[in-house]
């Protein structure tokens, strides 16, 4: 009579590095299957262990590459993937769990600045935060310029017992190039509001990029990331100022630095100081 | 004397004597209080409807983290039982070490109870099993204690059924011995206590039990679980993971990180009924351990985040007020007092201020009174004083939490001893320290010169401290072996087997066999926790703001001599352990010379005392002595005073 398979009670070399290679190659792997050979309770956890040391995820079914990182492979590999449904971006990821770890993922890589969510068609779109997408900046001046364009139309609606009325070539002109729909210039000035025209206020900017940055999962922003995400549009010492200001309005509470040897010399020069000279890097909403 | 309410700037996880502005974190407060409160519904329902429910708690050092978990305590009374557990540095965390830590926090007396919890959780099962419901568990537990044998055996095997019916996953071995706990006598209760936390029961007390192993592996989740919908009922298990941060590995590890979050993901998908609440600083929760969780850990980890808030300017005012009226009538004094009007002005509206800052402040400007609000950076010194202090208060804790595992008749956990140990190693130039885990808690140090492996034999069970023995003799094949046991639980004669084992031991060439004495291994209890608590920025100078981590390392190196200590000289092969060698005085690292006086006559009279005794005795002659004054006097007197340890002291003159 044949007997059972023996489970293997240690790791044979190479295992760890051959499913991680299989779990590369397909994005995930039921777990169960992950090993050829029958393991042994330690060896299995072993092997687990392995893997999650070489980056990968192990869910309650499968090993699989991280969804955010297989995110981030389709992005760079379609540059604009559609969010709406989640469901459709569900069956794209490999050993994705419900949707709502999706919508995670999402949040995530828009929270850190590695995707944006872009409008096309009346859809929502995941996209790289590449020049092809509006920065903060450029929105709000596009808001800018579509307000004055509706003002001026405005002016132009036939009204009773008056003769009907047009616009200047000139100024519809002027209005719409405050606008440069051409791709980004690099950033070659240490404050761009945007070419001409009215700035936006570097307060309301600072408080959207910080409301931007917010997820459900972490209402705490850091402050080096706001700087970031504002790109340059807003110096360093402005973006202290405005937090300050904003901290003494009370819509908003600055946090001091808790992380043990995190803080780089330059992202402590973005934050502002308690007068105590700690360094306040972390940022709360206190209004919504 | 003036004793000032601004000295507990660390608070105390396990009073009930509190400050507290309730309108500070109340959001955070009020989360975690209905969750308790829907967990207690929830039970009632049945198992369909009980779930766990996980928090995560985060704030900068000093916003109030084990203030909340005090608070919450004191908040529910009997209503919830609370768990605090930390890191520890050894060893990866397991559904073991939270099954002990579970049992003995329901061993503490419920704040407003003469009974443990443990006791009052069992009454309320009765209650609820035999009608007069779970309002009633006190009653019912005095009237089990006063039943005779038989009729509390039918008692509980009514309790049995019950559950075996409602709940079908409880473990019903483990919860039978749960349900006779409070009826037995103190030697069987300890016994019963050990198997049932999971720990290793000693050879008597298995024979006490009728039972021939401690608790299997695969039955500590179970007993988790029974234990988890026991608690339900009546008093939520309310797991505290505090100190998170001390997660991160040295070298910038996440094996620990995932080694945490895959315990919380199971504890949260199959441990009903209970509250998991995990803190850490924010800072290392953003950049440190939250990138390095994968997604359905987050969703599990981060399932609700609740920000500590900073105090603002109103609530910065009541906390003041809640501590000056901690003070006598004659010695309080109305607003700004301690600070002078335009400091105090200052501290209400400054950015960034934690109530811990704001409680230095206090305590600052009370002590100095006329040069109130001076925050000039500590110089080096006076970071030295104060890690003095901060290390005698580490020191302390640790020979208390000795105190408390020997009132339960067992010795430290080994992971406690393996974490001391393992961060003594640490502050040696050029070792590396690695944490094999598995059995034994092993650790390998490697250097330049070679490797050596260290064993702690700490089991209590005859059988498994000769397996590990066996493992470390056959470990000295491949190079030198350190063994290490608590002195105070050194192996019984009887122990014929183990005796054996260690004679076996110690003729093998590279072993080394070190029985650590109480001092030593309160040292290295107190050095975890002394640098867990730099690693959680909870060391605060004299300016409120944390002492950073690298300067605590620094100068533990530096003023612990623990290049001396018996377990990390006989790792370095220097010298044999400390019973045999004389009494050291501890490294100052800057003794200030101080003319004898009180303490010195007071030392006279006891010749040989603890530095406590004779600060004691020395503030009954001048009650204006200060604990730092004597300690600087008995310094000042060089080798007339020997040091034994930083605690003990024998004035050495004439003898």
């Amino acid at each position: 009579m044949a007997g059972r398979a023996r489970a293997i009670e240690e790791l044979p070399d190479g295992l760890v590095e051959e499913v991680e290679a299989r779990v590369r190659r397909s994005g995930a792997i039921l777990a169960s299957a992950a090993s050829p050979l029958k393991l042994a309770r330690g060896a299995q956890a072993r092997l687990f262990d392995g893997l999650a040391r070489r980056g990968l995820e192990r869910t309650g079914r499968f090993v699989r590459v991280p969804l955010a990182k297989q995110l981030e492979d389709l992005l760079d590999r379609e540059r604009i993937v559609s969010i709406s449904p989640l469901s459709a971006l569900k069956k794209r990821l490999a050993g994705a769990g419900p949707v709502a770890e999706v919508k995670l993922v999402v949040a995530e890589l828009v929270s850190t600045g590695r995707a944006r969510v872009v409008v096309r068609d009346g859809k929502d779109r995941l996209s790289r935060p590449t020049r092809d997408v509006l920065s903060d900046g450029e929105l709000g001046v596009l808001a800018e310029v579509a307000k004055e364009l509706g003002a001026l139309l405005k002016r132009t609606r036939a009204r009773k017992g008056q003769p009907p009325r047009s616009l200047w070539r000139a100024d519809v002109a002027d209005c719409i190039g405050r606008f440069d729909v051409g791709p980004r210039r690099a950033a070659d000035s240490h404050e761009r509001p945007g070419r001409s025209g009215p700035a936006a206020d570097p307060v309301d900017t600072v408080l959207a990029a910080v409301a931007r940055l917010e997820s459900p999962s972490m209402p705490l922003v850091f402050i080096p990331r706001v700087a970031r995400a504002l790109d340059g549009r807003v110096s360093a010492a402005t973006l202290r100022a405005v937090l300050e200001q904003a901290e003494r309005e009370g819509r908003l509470e600055l946090r001091p630095e808790s992380g043990v040897g995190l803080l780089t010399a330059e992202e402590a020069s973005l934050c502002p100081r308690a007068p105590n000279g700690a360094v306040l890097s972390y940022v709360r909403r206190t209004e919504r | 004397m003036l004793t000032s309410p601004f000295d507990h700037e660390h608070a105390d996880a396990w009073t009930s004597d509190l400050v507290d502005v309730e309108s500070l974190n109340s959001l955070a407060t009020s989360a975690l209080l209905d969750a308790i409160d829907l967990v207690r519904d929830e039970a009632a329902g049945g198992p369909d409807v009980l779930f766990a429910r996980s928090y995560l708690v985060l704030g900068p050092a000093g916003s109030g983290k084990t203030h909340l978990f005090a608070r919450l305590r004191r908040r529910c009374g009997t209503r919830a039982a609370f768990v605090l557990l930390r890191p520890e540095i050894a060893a990866e965390p397991s559904p073991r070490l939270v099954l002990a830590a579970c049992m003995d926090a329901l061993q503490r007396k419920a704040i407003g109870s003469s009974d443990r919890q443990i006791d009052l959780v069992v009454g309320a099962m009765h209650a609820l099993v035999t009608g007069p419901g779970l309002r009633f568990a006190k009653a019912s537990l005095d009237d089990l204690r006063g039943a005779g044998v038989a009729d509390r055996e039918v008692l509980v095997g009514a309790a049995l059924e019950w559950f075996e019916e409602a709940f079908p996953e409880v473990e019903l071995g483990w919860l039978e011995r749960f349900l006779r706990l409070p009826f037995l006598a103190p030697a069987d209760r300890r016994a019963a206590l050990a198997w049932l936390s999971g720990r290793e029961p000693d050879a008597g007390q298995l024979e006490r039990l009728r039972l021939k192993e401690p608790l299997p592996e695969a039955s500590v989740l179970p007993a988790l679980r029974t234990l988890a919908i026991l608690a339900a009922h009546t008093t939520p298990i309310v797991l505290v993971f505090d100190q998170l941060e001390n997660l991160v590995d040295d070298d910038g590890g996440t094996g620990r990180i995932h080694a945490h979050a895959r315990l919380v993901c199971e504890l949260h998908d199959t441990v009903r009924g209970l509250v998991l609440v995990q803190m850490a600083l924010d800072a290392e929760w953003d950049r440190r351990i939250g990138p390095a969780l994968s997604d359905s850990e987050k969703s599990r980890l981060q399932a609700r985040l609740l920000p500590l808030e900073l105090p603002t300017p109103d609530q910065r005012a009541a906390l003041r007020d809640a501590w000056v009226a901690r003070l006598s009538d004659a010695e309080r004094r109305p607003m700004p007092w301690p600070f002078a009007a335009g400091e105090w002005e200052a501290w209400r509206t400054d950015r960034g201020v934690t109530p811990r800052m704001l409680m230095i402040a206090c305590r600052e400007a009370l002590t100095r009174s006329g040069e109130v609000g001076d925050r000039r950076e500590a110089p080096p010194d006076e970071v030295d004083d104060r890690l003095e202090e901060l290390w005698l208060g580490c020191l302390a804790a640790a020979r208390a939490e000795m105190e408390r595992a020997e009132s339960d008749g067992r010795g430290l956990d080994a992971e406690r001893l393996a974490s001391g140990l393992c961060v003594a190693f640490r502050l040696l130039p050029g070792v590396q320290v690695r944490t094999p885990g598995g059995r034994g808690h092993g650790l390998r140090l490697e250097t330049g010169a070679g490797a050596l492996s260290v064993f702690v034999v700490q089991e209590a069970h005859w059988r498994s401290a000769a397996a590990t023995l066996e493992r470390a003799a056959q470990a000295t094949r491949s190079g030198p072996v350190l063994a290490v046991r608590e002195a105070a639980r050194s192996f019984p004669p009887t122990w014929r087997k183990v005796s054996t084992c260690l004679e076996s031991f110690r003729l093998q060439p590279g072993a080394h066999w070190l029985e650590l004495a109480p001092a030593e291994v309160a040292r290295l209890v107190g050095l975890k926790e002394l640098l867990a608590s730099a690693r959680s920025q909870d060391l605060a100078g004299r300016d409120g703001r944390p002492i950073p981590e690298e300067v605590v390392r620094s100068w533990a190196s530096r003023a612990l001599g623990i290049e001396d200590w018996s377990s990390v000289a006989a790792a370095l092969g220097r010298a044999l352990p400390e019973p045999e060698r004389p009494p050291r005085s501890v490294p100052s690292p800057s003794p200030r010379p101080v003319p004898a006086g009180v303490a010195l006559e007071v030392l006279g009279a006891l010749r040989l005392a603890s530095v406590d005794r004779v600060v004691r005795e020395a503030r009954r002659r001048d009650p204006e002595l200060t604990r730092r004054k004597v300690v600087d006097e008995l310094r000042g007197l060089g080798a007339r005073v020997r040091w034994f340890g930083s605690a003990i002291v024998w004035l050495s003159e004439g003898t």
